[in-house]
């Protein structure tokens, strides 16, 4: 009755909004960073400075891998990271992050947007008192940098790989060990032979990270990730206390951010690549046999990790339906070089 | 009111250094006071009654799943293992008669000991933990002046931070978007500097004035010094060094890895020797047990201290009163110097990196030094050295001097902390020369990773 | 009096068995980072599982020892000023400090630990690794226990100082504030 269009009213004010932000990237890593803050400032400018989101470096209220908890439990209001590192909560959020041979830019977002992947998302992430939304999307990252040439796949058995995630769980498959090694001992571990290679992210952000000093194969395509999308966090119960203008204000800026990041990300890599050329990298991209070994260890994986979890089930055959129609599409709408 | 808010994350402070000389442990006041000033902020309206979660989250995913933290015990255990067996004293007792000429020869030791475990670990608590152990009670026994011994010891500890591999240059390089293997590779002549610096003064001091660090009396019991001595005694540590740098350097271990292997070599030997039972084995893992409960007590109450001081927006406090002054490159550079060490007295290295780095970052990449840089481009990794000597430093000044707590917990009960800050001090008049050093002479850090390229 | 004081030997007892069991991960941390090491380079085995392990040993071992490690009296304290006082002061301090700081904050960790736990054992939380560890609750809760046995600590010392403020001589003088002071008279 009369409570409830109270309440509706009160939704419909925009009423200030000062939250804070916690962070799994700190604010200067290319790209993965930096897109974070630069959502709190379009949100800023586009409510007319009405919304506040102040972002707060990872570990100065939250360590990185905490800010699930600390969003889900409303100690903060807001986090930016990335759906991929809530496996452990939900297995089935590791396929709205990046996909082992999994689809690109525009056909990741055709099927968030219109695949039925966004509803599945919310459902999942409402269930955690958390409502998220896609807010950034950076292109394909490397394969990795690898101490010596990969030829087959046999190369695989016995590799010492710092690697992450599924991706991980795929090499795993095909004989090679995954490494768990603290983020700051992986520059050295390469160098010193502790681990054979490692993945990490993107040409330009490898640059900087200088594993071209130590490591000189670097492989493509990351089979293992070819768009990565970021997300911003919200505490259930304060995203309905927005008003829907605000909310729109929210969606909007984000949907702008991850147009950002795909025209930065891709206008990034370039000049990252030309660079690790000259300091005499050498470039490859995978043998086309090693590709569809990897291909057939990914099928096996992702079977099993459906038949272990319901909504990694549901998502997973959602992505795959969405997919092989769109194939119909794809193979005949682009041209092939 | 508006006022009284926004000196709260200060107040934190001001109630927080009586309490401290309460005598009660460090650890529990930091804890409480930290809830406390939470429970205020929820009861002024200013705070959610859900924050202090966080603090759960931060035991957990800050110090619990930390990896390399894995490292400290494992050091903490091959420390105290190589006391009790007497591999330690050994060394050091050879080392005394070898340098009994030398003016403060086993200070002399210390600090190049101090440089050796410095390569193994780049985690300040491990180091100075093993170093106490290892040589404290060696010195006081010969009757070194207690506030040398633990001035030399709490100074070359904190090598360990700087000289790689290093924690710290790896958590700059990632807020500064540089390689961490070029920082590390920076960070080399300065560490060997400053530690030429502790030699230096080590000797001119106790040249001066010998009861310091009195040499080693000769009476007709005292062992003539052999050869067999020398390695008997040598062997041993040297076999341990080699076993713990050649996992790492070897490509085997990661340096926390590496701590395991130092742990088990701690125990073969003093197997070896014969001083491994039972009962000395469970007193070992007791005293290491109780001086990692001590170190971790400290992390475990310091992030509840640390974290509402950045909910009631102390960092935002800090980086506000920064920005009002100071204009041109070297006017920047410096303030930040000055204001850095000045942090350093209240807040560990992470913390002063979380408030100053990700701001200035940006500003620091855009300074021009002229022709005082001869390579333009290392312009960040100048500033992150010199930073993290200034961080290096924060861990040695009281009140909240970490090295200092650490040492306390390690140390002999007869120790006392006002020995240790008097001590501390003129190692951190040498930290500030070694700064200016560097900033004068920026080629003492870059040559290494310019000449590398 | 003789029944606090009983009652906080107990507990006294209680946390140091428990300390005094958990030293032995020292070991196992040990052997198993060996153990890591060995079958990376001479089998190549994957071994996220044991690098976890590895931290899960270690945040047991100090969680448990945090307890055992304040009564017996190995926690750091600035005691610049302290040791100047008598040893009732240093009774009285004790006691406050374990009122208004050590309790309140293991009670603040205990109670938001119980949510952030059962969220862990209600969602089934595993590692975040695909190739890591299941069971995350088991080490999230060794916080709460590390805490609890903290607490039991806290009271045990904060009994004895109570005894020692309050009781008669011959209890008073069997109590750590009394054998304590003459410690520090002989060094
Ligand atoms: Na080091
Ligand atoms: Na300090």
């Amino acid at each position: 009755g009369s409570s409830e269009q109270a309440a509706e009213k009160e939704t419909q004010e925009n009423k200030p909004v000062s939250w804070r932000m916690t962070s799994t990237y700190p604010s200067t890593l290319l790209q993965i960073g930096t897109m974070g803050k630069k959502i709190t400032e379009e949100v800023d400018k586009i409510s007319g400075g009405t919304m506040k989101f102040e972002f707060f470096e990872p570990g100065v209220l939250a360590p990185p891998f905490e800010t699930f908890d600390a969003v889900s439990y409303g100690a903060v209001e807001a986090g930016w990271s990335t759906p991929g590192y809530w496996a452990g909560k939900e297995p089935a959020l590791q396929l709205f992050a990046s996909v082992p041979f999994g689809p690109s830019a525009p056909e990741y977002l055709a099927w968030f947007d219109y695949g039925g992947g966004r509803e599945l998302f919310e459902e999942i992430y409402h269930k955690h008192n958390i409502h998220s939304i896609i807010c950034g999307m950076t292109p394909p990252e490397a394969s990795g940098w690898f101490k010596k040439e990969m030829k087959t796949i046999e190369d695989f058995k016995g590799l010492k790989i710092r690697f992450f995630g599924l991706g991980g769980k795929v090499l795993q498959e095909v004989g090679a060990a995954p490494q768990l090694i603290a983020g700051g001992e992986i520059y050295q571990a390469l160098e010193l032979g502790t681990i054979d290679a490692t993945e990490y992210a993107m040409p330009a952000v490898d640059l900087k990270m200088g594993f071209y000093e130590v490591a000189k194969h670097y492989y493509f395509p990351g089979w293992h990730q070819q768009s990565t999308f970021f997300e911003l966090m919200i505490n259930l119960d304060k995203w309905n206390s927005l008003s829907e203008t605000q909310q729109y204000q929210i969606t909007t800026a984000c949907a702008a951010n991850v147009r950002y990041g795909v025209s930065e990300g891709e206008a990034l890599q370039p000049d990252a690549i030309a660079k690790l050329e000259a300091e005499g990298v050498q470039i490859h991209t995978w043998p086309p046999e090693i590709l569809a070994e990897l291909k057939a260890a990914w099928d096996k994986v992702s079977t099993e990790l459906a038949e272990d979890d319901e909504n990694f089930a549901r998502a997973w055959e959602s992505l795959q339906t969405f997919r092989a129609k769109y194939k119909g599409w794809a193979d005949r709408g682009y041209l092939k070089d | 009111m508006e006022a009284f808010i926004e000196f709260l994350p200060f107040l934190m402070f001001l109630v927080l250094m009586p309490l401290l000389f309460s005598g009660f442990p460090v650890a529990f006041v930091l804890g409480g006071v930290g809830l406390g000033f939470w429970l205020l902020a929820v009861a002024l309206g200013i705070e959610n009654s859900n924050s202090f979660f966080l603090v759960v989250s931060r035991i957990f995913g800050g110090v619990v799943s930390k990896l390399v933290l894995v490292a400290i015990p494992m050091f903490i255990f091959m420390g105290t293992m190589l006391e009790r067996s007497g591999v330690a004293k050994d060394l050091l007792h050879t080392l005394q008669l070898m340098t009994r000429r030398v003016p403060g020869g086993l200070a002399l030791s210390v600090t190049i000991l101090g440089v050796i475990l410095a390569a193994t670990t780049g985690i300040i608590g491990a180091s100075v933990v093993m170093m106490t152990l290892l040589a404290l009670p060696v010195m006081l026994e010969r009757g070194y002046h207690s506030p040398l011994a633990t001035g030399t010891i709490a100074a070359s500890g904190t090598l360990g931070i700087l000289l790689p591999p290093s924690i710290m240059l790896v958590v700059m390089a990632d807020l500064l978007s540089t390689s961490a293997g070029s920082l590390f590779m920076a960070a080399i002549g300065p560490s060997l500097l400053l530690a030429l610096l502790y030699l230096l003064y080590i000797f001119i001091t106790t040249w001066r004035n010998p009861s310091l660090a009195p040499p080693l009396e000769i009476t007709e019991n005292t062992e003539q010094l052999s050869i067999m001595m020398v390695i008997r005694s040598f062997a041993p540590p040297v076999l341990l060094i080699v076993a713990v740098l050649g996992s790492i350097f070897g490509g085997f271990a990661t340096p926390t890895e590496a701590s395991g292997v130092g742990a088990l070599g701690a125990l073969l030997l003093a197997a070896f020797k014969g001083k491994l039972n039972i009962s000395m084995l469970q007193d070992v893992l007791e005293r290491s047990a109780l001086t990692t409960a001590m170190l971790f007590g400290l992390f475990v109450g310091a992030t509840a201290f640390s974290y509402v001081f950045a909910l009631l927006g102390g960092h935002e406090a800090i980086i506000h009163l920064m920005e009002s002054t100071g204009t041109g490159p070297w006017a920047i550079l410096t303030l930040l110097m000055i204001v850095v060490f000045i942090l350093g007295f209240f807040f560990d290295w992470i913390e002063i990196t979380l408030i100053i780095l990700p701001v200035f970052a940006p500003v620091i990449a855009k300074l021009d030094f002229g022709a005082h840089l001869f390579d333009p481009s290392l312009t960040v990794h100048w500033f992150a050295i010199l930073m993290a000597v200034n961080l290096q430093t924060s861990f040695l000044t009281p009140p909240f001097g970490f090295a200092l707590f650490y040492m306390k917990g390690a140390a002999p009960k007869s120790v006392k902390l006002a020995h240790i800050y008097k001590g501390i001090v003129p190692f951190v008049l040498l930290q500030l020369l070694g700064l200016v050093l560097l900033l004068i002479w920026p080629e003492i850090a870059l040559w290494l990773p310019s000449a590398s390229k | 009096m003789q029944f606090l004081f009983s009652l906080s030997k107990k507990l006294e007892s209680i946390s140091t068995a428990v300390g005094r069991l958990s030293v032995w991960l020292i070991l196992v941390l040990m052997l198993v980072i060996v153990t890591d090491v060995t079958l990376r380079h001479w089998f190549v085995i994957g071994s996220t599982k044991l690098q976890e392990l590895e931290w899960h040993l270690h945040g047991a071992l100090f969680l448990l020892c945090l307890g055992w490690a304040y009564t017996k009296n190995a926690h750091v304290r600035i005691e610049l000023l302290s040791e100047k006082l008598s040893p009732k002061a240093g009774a009285a301090i004790e006691a406050l400090g374990c009122l208004l700081f050590l309790l309140p904050y293991t009670f603040a960790v205990i109670s938001f630990g119980i949510d952030y736990v059962s969220y862990s054992i209600e969602y089934s939380e595993a590692s975040a690794s695909a190739t890591g560890l299941p069971n995350r609750w088991i080490i999230k809760s060794v916080i709460i226990v590390g805490f609890g046995f903290l607490v039991i600590a806290a009271l045990a010392r904060l009994l004895e100082s109570i005894v020692f403020l309050f009781g008669d001589k011959t209890l008073a003088d069997q109590t750590f504030f009394a054998t304590d002071h003459v410690q520090k008279g002989e060094s």
